[in-house]
């Protein structure tokens, strides 16, 4: 593994997208650990303690703020971006407030690589 | 002599009968319907006369004759009868051929006793002291009296022999006659009164007074003389012309005498008076009877009918000689004849009886078809029904229930004003479903009822309507379950394969080695992109997103700011905070009404401004839209799907929608109950 790479944690339950983000994520050379629940994303990152989580709000189970709750009481370190379909101000305000680092609405999905690459 | 008092009668005769007849003599025999052969007559307290004859009983009963025969009471051994009387109770006492005494007490035949004959025969009979049954043998004259079955003198024992004659008089008194004096029963013997200045032999005869005691005949030589006797003494009565010639006399109750002459000619004498011409009679007198209204019957002892002499009083207004009664009364279940009910009562008649026949007449003994008789029912009929001569009964069948008047009224005929009249009152009773007050229970109950079914069925259409609503509500809520899975799924399954495509064509353009396919992957994107906005913009109509999380108010509001932004109009919010104030499907339902109004206002209206309020009242709860556009007309609203759901979805949840539009713009104003929380 190369130590310089970054490791993102993809917790998204449409395999598309997750190919999709996986992709993007690789292009700018991060490597990617992939779940498709919450409950997963807090095991893999307790686990793995990766450098970035993308986090999709709506899955199975535990949903994407609950998941960024979670992961954030374990490590006030972890940096987790909320990439989700919904582009309300609600939603956008509970993510912020579950200690997201970010919010990325999925239709400009591709601004994470800005992102990723600004905060590096 | 003989020539000049034939002269003298002659004339007299003349002038009594010139000044005017007051009385007319009738036959009263077979044609009339009693036999000939008067034995005896009474009349009981009543008024019905009773006659004995050798053929049997009759009774007048105001129409005809009625016949007491051994036919009808087999008891009576023969029908012929010697004499009759009448005890205090009104019974009639009988003695016939045969020695039998029997007694007739109310329609009730029984023997007394009965004595051997032995070919005597009893001409009179009365009942005396001691209830002893006093008889007068015909051909001897010997008063003797009946005990155990046998005549004998064992009451009077010192006077057997000297007894002529016996009488009871008006009052109920006991007297008897011997050729020398009266006697009066005091009640434990009999008291002698002897007239003064008397001649052997010299009473003659007795007959009862008017009031009380009798008057006492004497004979003073060739000089006739009355008396009057009464427990006090004797009282002489003024000598009359016509005493010297008489045969025979009688007494009326009025005070009035009676007698005969041997030249067949029959008189009376009022008290005071003179003595007038009555008429004639052809045959031996044996008895005399006078009557309760001053007429006289007279018979004999032969096989001719009674004579009756009736007094016409023209001084008297009424031309009937006799009271208008009515005699007997009979029903389906009952019978009573006259005395056998209070004539101050009314009758009633038993339950379900409605047939009655009713008896009436004047009881005398004379042509009854000369009186004319009308009836009517009161309460029944309004007008007078005339009797046909003879017909003494009218009928009536199935009489409604309720309270009758019978009346019947006479008089003599031609134009004589009705003189008579005699009533009967009855009730015929209801049965409990002819009353009223049972006939308004049913009334009231069929009311009731009906009310009850009323309010039955009101509470059915209303729980009827409920469960409409209820199911058309849950109807509905299926309908937005079913949306919210369609929303969902179109939003996480078609918009997350259109953000890979939109994502990838991105990369794809980023990638590509030239700029034509660049351009592609970039058209691709935009398109992927476009298709995702109206995915969202679809998905939002079908369902406001988090509508449960965020509430009815914050709903509200970004669907209107989204619908009226892309309409190019201004949103004026005016909305007040509606949580908790509805469930969530009710909440939903006014959400889809305002959504349904922001719609047609964004899409018809022409409305730079919309607005959109609310507010809640103690009892209700507004919201309206109100638009300042150009209107729309009511045949337009009428032929729209829109209002009509507007209007449905308001019933759904118990609440109206009311449009008002014109040229200054629309309001639809939605009004709700504001009931409890959550309801």
């Amino acid at each position: 593994m190369n130590p310089a790479a970054p490791t993102v944690l993809i917790a998204d339950d449409h395999a598309g997208f997750r190919s999709c983000m996986r992709d993007v994520c690789q292009s700018i050379g991060a490597e990617v650990l992939e779940c498709e629940t919450g409950e997963e994303a807090v095991e893999h990152f307790l686990r793995t303690r990766p450098n970035w989580v993308l986090m999709d709000l709506e899955m199975e189970g535990m949903g994407g703020i609950e998941a960024t709750r979670e992961i954030m009481n374990s490590s006030s370190e972890a940096r987790v971006i909320v990439v989700t379909n919904h582009d309300g101000e609600e939603q956008r305000a509970a993510a912020y407030e579950a200690g997201a680092w970010n919010y990325v609405n999925k239709d400009n999905f591709l601004s994470v690589r800005q992102i990723l690459a600004e905060t590096e | 002599m003989r020539g000049v008092l034939v002269v003298f009668l002659t004339l007299h005769l003349l002038l009594v009968e010139g000044l005017g007849v007051e009385f007319t003599r009738e036959v009263v025999g077979p044609r009339a319907g009693i036999p000939g052969g008067v034995t005896g007559v009474v009349q009981d307290s009543r008024g019905f006369y009773w006659v004995a004859t050798i053929r049997g009983l009759a009774r007048f009963d105001g129409a005809g004759w009625q016949m007491f025969t051994s036919e009808a009471y087999p008891i009576l051994e023969t029908d012929n009868i010697m004499c009759i009387c009448l005890d205090d109770a009104d019974a009639l006492w009988i003695f016939n051929l045969l020695g039998q005494v029997l007694k007739l007490d109310n329609g009730s035949m029984e023997e007394v006793t009965r004595v051997a004959m032995n070919n005597r025969d009893v001409s009179k009979m009365e009942l005396g002291p001691k209830g002893m049954i006093w008889c007068q043998f015909r051909e001897s004259g010997e008063v003797v009296m009946l005990s155990d079955g046998e005549f004998s003198n064992a009451e009077v024992e010192d006077e057997a022999g000297r007894i002529v004659d016996f009488i009871r008089d008006r009052a109920g008194d006991f007297w008897i006659q011997t050729r020398e004096e009266v006697g009066l029963w005091t009640g434990r013997k009999f008291e002698f009164f002897s007239p003064p200045n008397l001649e052997d032999d010299a009473v003659s005869a007795i007959r009862a007074d008017a009031e009380e005691g009798l008057v006492v005949r004497i004979n003073r030589g060739r000089e006739v003389e009355f008396l009057r006797a009464t427990a006090s003494g004797f009282k002489s009565e003024p000598p009359g012309e016509r005493l010297e010639w008489m045969q025979s006399y009688f007494v009326a109750s009025d005070g009035a005498m009676w007698i005969t002459t041997p030249e067949e000619s029959v008189y009376r004498r009022e008290v005071g008076g003179d003595f007038e011409f009555a008429g004639r009679h052809h045959n031996r007198i044996v008895r005399y009877f006078e009557d309760r209204y001053g007429n006289l019957l007279i018979y004999t002892d032969r096989l001719v009918p009674m004579r009756v002499f009736r007094r016409r009083d023209p001084a008297v207004q009424s031309l009937l000689d006799f009271e208008l009664l009515i005699t007997r009364w009979s029903s389906r279940d009952n019978a009573r004849n006259l005395g056998d009910w209070n004539a101050g009562n009314e009758v009633e008649l038993g339950l379900g009886d409605r047939r009655l026949e009713i008896h009436f007449g004047a009881l005398g003994p004379s042509a009854p078809g000369e009186y004319q008789l009308e009836t009517r029912m009161k309460n029944e009929e309004k007008d007078w029904t005339m009797v046909s001569a003879g017909t003494r009964v009218q009928s009536y069948d199935n009489l409604p229930p309720g309270s009758y008047l019978f009346e019947v009224r006479g008089k003599a005929g031609g134009d004589t004003e009705f003189s008579q009249t005699a009533s009967l009152s009855f009730a015929v009773p209801y049965y409990y479903w002819e009353t009223l007050w049972f006939r308004a229970l049913v009334v009231g109950a069929a009311f009731f009822l009906g009310a009850v079914a009323l309010l039955w069925r009101k509470k059915a259409l209303r729980e009827r309507r409920v469960l409409e609503r209820h199911h058309a509500l849950q109807l509905a809520n299926s309908q937005e379950e079913e949306r919210k899975r369609i929303a969902a799924e179109m939003h996480d399954s078609l918009g997350q394969n259109l953000l890979v495509i939109q994502n990838r064509s991105q990369l794809g353009a980023e990638d590509a080695g030239d700029e034509t396919t660049r351009q592609q992957f970039r058209q691709l994107s935009d398109v992927a992109k476009e298709a995702v906005a109206e995915l969202r913009s679809i998905v939002k109509d079908l369902r406001p997103v988090h509508f449960s999380e965020v509430g009815l108010t914050s709903s509200l509001r970004s669907m209107a700011s989204r619908l009226l932004d892309a309409a190019g109009m201004r949103f004026e919010d005016k909305l007040v905070p509606l949580e908790n104030l509805y469930t969530e499907d009710k909440a939903m339902q006014i959400f889809r009404i305002v959504q349904e109004a922001l719609n047609n206002a964004a899409r018809h209206s022409g409305a730079s401004v919309v607005e959109l309020a609310s507010s809640v009242e103690e009892r209700k709860v507004i919201v309206t839209v109100t638009d300042d556009g150009g209107g729309f007309s009511t045949d337009e609203a009428r032929s729209g799907q829109g209002l009509s759901n507007m209007r449905e979805r308001a019933t759904l949840i118990g609440g109206e929608v009311a449009f008002d539009t014109g040229e200054k713009g629309t309001s639809v104003r939605l009004e709700l109950p504001r009931t409890s929380a959550l309801s």
